[in-house]
């Protein structure tokens, strides 16, 4: 009976200190609501900046651009939303990449807007490497699609590339905001889909003494 | 072997020497090396054993006949010990060392060829050092750039070790994010920088350290961190203080978030402090770890200025970086009414002996004042009496006047512009009835401190009030100690100033009978010395006074004097004296000498000499002078007595001998002296007379200048000449008397001497008088009238040149001087006759030399003709001015019958 009671001792303490190590995916889930957060408000601003400073209206940017993908989330399951977002992410970086091709061609070296678009590209790579943290671990069975080497873009008139960053941008600016929501949404499931597997492993730990 | 090769003559080594070169030359040719030392140019791990292997190539062996006996192993110029060879084989020989700092480059493996000459086989260069220490704690730092970013470098710090590795050792500063981007920039041994195109927030990013030397690689612990938790923001923007009148005893304080909290959430943390303190109170953490950007600090103190800072950190990170602080902000809390009562006392200024007593009523500004005092308000009644005396004052003193041998109940009230504060109140007893409460005090110095301690009475004290006067201006100051304390520090004292402290034992509002003793924070030594003067001087001793040093200048107790004086030319004397001693009496000093005095005072902290003061000591002592003056005055006015007596008693016989007779020829008898007798001179009458020496040519007639019966004769005389017209013009006119005076020889006047004058004034010498005829005229019995003159011969018959005198006495009116007639000199200045006789010459057309001129002309004549040295004559000068002068210049030659 002493025993009995010297190993469950044991076993909630094992389970205390597992409840409160931190949790790397859900760390990373949190961050990386606040980075999508601050890229949706940085992406607005840049989208003011990229039309003031190309001379557009906002509404002219709306419509559809050949390989701009549209800003939905697809999939019904976590890990299929969070795919999705991890794909459409990757193809923005792309885009990002055309954009500041072309727009040197538009702006000075030391415009900057053209740090603006550096930095919007930089944190998409962020929120992609934060997504696939997440995907690893908490869903290690997912396949992460490879790398996809850029394909040079056609040249295209100074005013489509003008158009093309605008849409690009615009696009951008909406899927972030639905990024931050699903992200929210995620969070908790993230976050709990940890316990879930911590519990287990405690589970199992408790049969195995009980076992003994 | 060495020992043969040590026997063998110079000549013979020589030999040796050159049979073996050719076998060197031969192997050098060839292309023979010697064999080699494995490892090659190693680096050596210190404090680890160390092999190296010798192994020689078989054709030097065969040319030199050396073995693997013949190895030997140098550490440069150190032949290394024996014990630590390993013969392998026959060609290979190992050493095995521990790897020390003391090993010195190069290794060398070297042989005997012949089994004599040392040769060298290999050699190699190592170095020795250690492998790189691990880096550790490694911290990270990222600063902020703007409102809305952040840098894109991240500084980096930590730990390499304290062993110096010897070895040139590189590190490099890494980092990795999301498994797919590897940052590695060289940097120092200690910090380094890593740069990102964009810093990453949100993203963990993994940093680690590289050391690597010749000796191995070290790799620090691999540190995970998100950039944004490491961030170092600005301090919080636009801080400012805003107070609200009706809160006075808090102030609002207001900022703005440096940064964008999307990218950091912030806490704040505030701190504050008086304006006139340098202590910071700090806001607890707790209260402002939200992300806030105004915070109200309560429980100030009103109408206080207050100076604020705020500054912030990731609130999301226990151990984030905290921003510098904010630049100062200040602000002032309202007024409030003063909550504090004034710290009150008083001084009494009069004694009690007279009707009324003076009291200074002293206080303090309350502590707690909360604004700017406007007024105070002082109200004093008798004990137990209703009426208030009240008077308002502006200032922190009041004087009132109490009557004395009553007990009289003080109140001082402060005000602001808020309100009043409570009244502080204070009993004064009347003088001579204080409480018995006296303590014993006694003073010390603690701490470089005043401290008084004092014995507490018997009977119940509230407080103690330690008065603290200056003794030089006078200014009182106190402090209250509570009533369980036994002493004090005395605060805001000056060194070198003297100060009364005086404790009060305070019950019931009454302060009780003061003890007071008097204290210097610190004694230097006195500003002057003093000034000593001699009170008295006298032959062998001076008594010395000097003032007390003025309490200014004393800077100290004065616990001594010295006097040191000296003679000129003496030895210097000392003479301590007590502090109180003023005046002091030298003793034992030299008569009629000078002696020099200075006085040093004497403080515990040292002695400063007075000015030095010289005065001379009698040469006689009181006294001494009259003993010696009064005998001989005495014995003066003996002998002057024992003279005038001597005088009297022989007087005529001094008179004999002073002024000898001389016969009065107003005695004389005209009729006795016939021109028919013969011009030898009647025998003198005194035959005593005539017969000595010069007495017999010269009569000396005393004159009395106030015989007024020969005035009258003088002044008949004159006016016979006058209305005559000389009846002697005729006749040479002379004065005889006794026939002494008619002596054939020419009378000399006296007054070639010096003491003419007198001579003249007194004695007059008389010519013979002879009558003579004219060109063989018989002349008319020449009636000789004797003359009336008393003249007395001047200076002008003995000095013809000069112009004749006129003779004042002529016209003497006051009969102050008797006539004479003046014996001339002729033109060439011999006699004017061969007899011995004086004719009176030289009138003025042909008349006598009584001059007729009126008194004006005289007078004019004597000022402008008169020789000089006739009107220094003093009788003439003095006289002659107002009488006029009867005789005329003499013309030469007689006037012409």
């Amino acid at each position: 009976m002493g025993v009995l009671h010297w190993i469950q001792s044991v076993l909630v303490f094992t389970i205390v200190v597992e409840t409160t190590k931190p949790n790397p995916a859900c760390a990373t889930q949190m961050r990386s609501i606040k980075l999508a957060t601050m890229m949706e408000r940085n992406s607005e601003e840049l989208l003011r900046t990229y039309v003031s400073r190309q001379g557009f209206f906002q509404n002219s940017c709306t419509g559809q651009v050949e390989g701009i993908p549209e800003a939905l989330i697809a999939g019904d399951k976590p890990e299929e939303r969070l795919l999705s977002m991890y794909t459409t992410l990757r193809v923005l970086h792309r885009l990002f990449i055309t954009v500041r091709e072309q727009q040197k061609d538009l702006l000075e070296s030391d415009d900057p807007l053209r740090n603006m678009l550096l930095d919007a590209q930089t944190r998409v790579t962020h929120l992609t490497g934060n997504l696939k943290i997440i995907l690893t671990n908490v869903f290690p069975g997912v396949a992460i699609p490879p790398e996809h080497i850029p394909v040079p873009q056609p040249k295209i008139s100074y005013f489509k590339k003008k158009l093309y960053g605008c849409r690009v941008l615009t696009k951008y600016n909406e899927f972030l905001s639905k990024v931050v929501q699903e992200l929210t949404d995620i969070r908790k499931y993230v976050c709990t889909a940890v316990e879930i597997k911590l519990t287990a492993k405690i589970n199992l730990r408790l049969r195995f003494h009980a076992f003994r | 072997m060495s020992v043969t090769i040590c026997k063998m003559t110079f000549g013979e080594k020589i030999l040796l020497l050159l049979l073996l070169t050719p076998v060197f030359i031969l192997c050098a040719m060839a292309g023979i090396t010697g064999g080699r030392i494995y490892p090659e140019s190693p680096v050596l791990e210190l404090n680890t054993q160390f092999t190296a292997i010798c192994v020689m190539s078989k054709p030097f062996m065969d040319l030199s006949k050396a073995t693997a006996d013949d190895v030997f192993w140098k550490f440069r110029t150190h032949k290394a010990p024996r014990e630590l060879y390993t013969k392998i084989n026959s060609s290979a020989v190992s050493i095995t060392v521990n790897v020390t700092r003391q090993l010195e480059s190069p290794l060398t493996c070297n042989v005997f060829e012949w089994s004599q000459v040392p040769q060298n086989v290999y050699g190699i260069f190592f170095t020795v050092g250690y492998p790189p220490e691990t880096p550790r704690n490694i911290t990270c730092m990222v600063h902020q750039v703007n409102y809305k970013s952040l840098s894109r470098s991240m500084q980096c710090s930590w730990d390499p070790g304290s062993r110096d590795p010897i070895l040139n050792t590189s590190y490099s500063l890494c980092a990795t994010q999301h498994e797919f981007v590897t940052l590695r920039h060289p940097s120092q041994n200690n910090t380094g920088e890593l740069s990102f195109k964009v810093m990453p927030v949100f993203v963990v990013v993994v940093v680690w350290v590289e050391a690597q030397n010749q000796l191995g690689i070290a790799v620090s612990e691999k540190i995970t961190l998100d950039p944004v938790e490491i961030v170092k923001t600005f301090p919080p923007k636009e801080p400012e203080v805003i107070s609200e009148a009706m809160f006075p005893r808090s102030l609002l304080v207001k900022w703005k978030h440096p940064i964008d909290p999307y990218i950091i959430e912030l806490e704040y943390h505030i701190r504050y402090c008086a304006a006139a303190s340098a202590v910071w109170s700090e806001v607890p953490e707790s209260d402002t770890d939200s992300s806030i950007e105004s915070f109200r600090q309560q429980g100030l103190t009103p109408f206080t200025e207050y100076v604020f800072q705020v500054r912030c950190k990731n609130k999301n990170i226990d151990h984030g970086y905290w921003s510098d602080w904010s630049h100062n902000v200040t602000g002032k809390t309202p007024e409030d009414n003063p909550t504090d009562k004034p710290d009150l006392w008083r001084e009494i200024q009069q004694s009690a002996d007279s009707e009324e007593t003076l009291v200074r009523l002293l206080w303090k500004e309350p502590r707690s004042a909360n604004g700017n005092i406007l007024r105070y308000e002082v109200k004093w009644k008798q004990l137990n009496a209703e009426e208030n005396n009240v008077t308002v004052v502006n200032d922190t003193s009041v004087v009132i006047a109490l009557r004395s041998h009553r007990d009289y109940s003080v109140g001082v009230t402060a005000f602001n512009s808020k309100g009043p504060s409570p009244t502080a109140s204070l009993i004064i007893p009347k003088i001579k009835n204080e409480h018995s409460l006296g303590v014993q005090l006694h003073w010390s110095l603690r701490e470089k401190k005043v401290w008084v301690g004092w014995t507490p009475p018997r009977r119940t004290v509230k407080e103690y009030v330690i008065e603290r006067k200056s003794l030089i201006d006078g200014a009182v100051d106190w402090q209250r100690e509570p009533n369980n304390s036994t002493g004090s520090f005395i605060k805001d004292l000056e060194k070198f100033k003297p100060y009364l402290i005086s404790v009060y034992p305070v019950s019931g509002g009454r302060p009780g009978t003061h003890s007071s003793v008097e204290v210097y924070l610190e004694q230097g030594r006195p500003s002057v010395g003093p000034t000593v003067s001699a009170r008295k001087m006298g032959k062998n001793d001076a008594e010395l006074e000097w003032k007390t040093i003025p309490v200014e200048k004393r800077n100290g107790f004065i616990t001594n004097y010295t006097i040191i004086y000296k003679a000129d030319g003496g030895v210097e004397k000392v003479i301590p004296v007590g502090p109180d001693t003023h005046m002091y009496t030298l003793r034992s000093l030299s008569s009629n000498t000078v002696y020099t005095v200075h006085i040093m005072a004497f403080t515990e902290a040292g002695a400063t000499n007075g000015t030095s003061y010289s005065f001379p000591t009698k040469k006689y002592a009181p006294g001494e002078i009259e003993a010696m003056v009064v005998p001989i005055c005495i014995g003066f006015l003996f002998l002057t007595v024992l003279i005038v007596l001597f005088c009297i008693n022989k007087k005529d016989m001094i008179k004999k001998h002073i002024w000898p007779q001389v016969p009065d020829p107003s005695n004389s008898t005209i009729a006795d002296w016939s021109p028919d007798s013969p011009t030898v001179p009647d025998p003198p009458k005194d035959p005593k007379a005539c017969q000595e020496g010069s007495w017999m040519d010269v009569s000396v007639v005393e004159i009395d200048s106030y015989d007024k019966k020969s005035m009258g004769e003088d002044d008949k005389a004159s006016l016979l000449l006058k209305k005559g017209k000389y009846l002697s013009e005729e006749h040479s006119s002379g004065i005889g008397g006794s026939s002494c005076m008619s002596s054939p020889r020419q009378s000399v006047s006296d007054s070639d001497e010096g003491d003419s004058g007198q001579t003249t004034s007194s004695t007059v010498q008389y010519s013979t008088v002879v009558a003579s005829a004219y060109k063989g005229q018989v002349p008319a019995p020449p009636v000789f009238t004797r003359s009336e003159s008393t003249q007395p011969l001047l200076d002008s018959e003995e000095r013809p040149e000069e112009p004749p005198h006129l003779y004042s006495n002529l016209r003497s009116r006051d009969g102050d001087r008797r006539p004479y007639f003046k014996r001339d000199q002729t033109a060439d200045g011999t006699q004017p006759v061969g007899l011995n006789q004086i004719e009176i010459v030289g009138q003025n057309s042909g008349s006598l030399a009584f001059c007729p001129a009126e008194e004006g002309n005289l007078l004019d004549l004597l000022t402008e003709d008169a020789p000089p040295r006739a009107r220094e004559t003093p009788e003439l000068t003095r006289g002659d001015r107002n009488v006029a002068k009867s005789y005329m210049p003499q013309q030469n030659g007689y006037r012409p019958q």
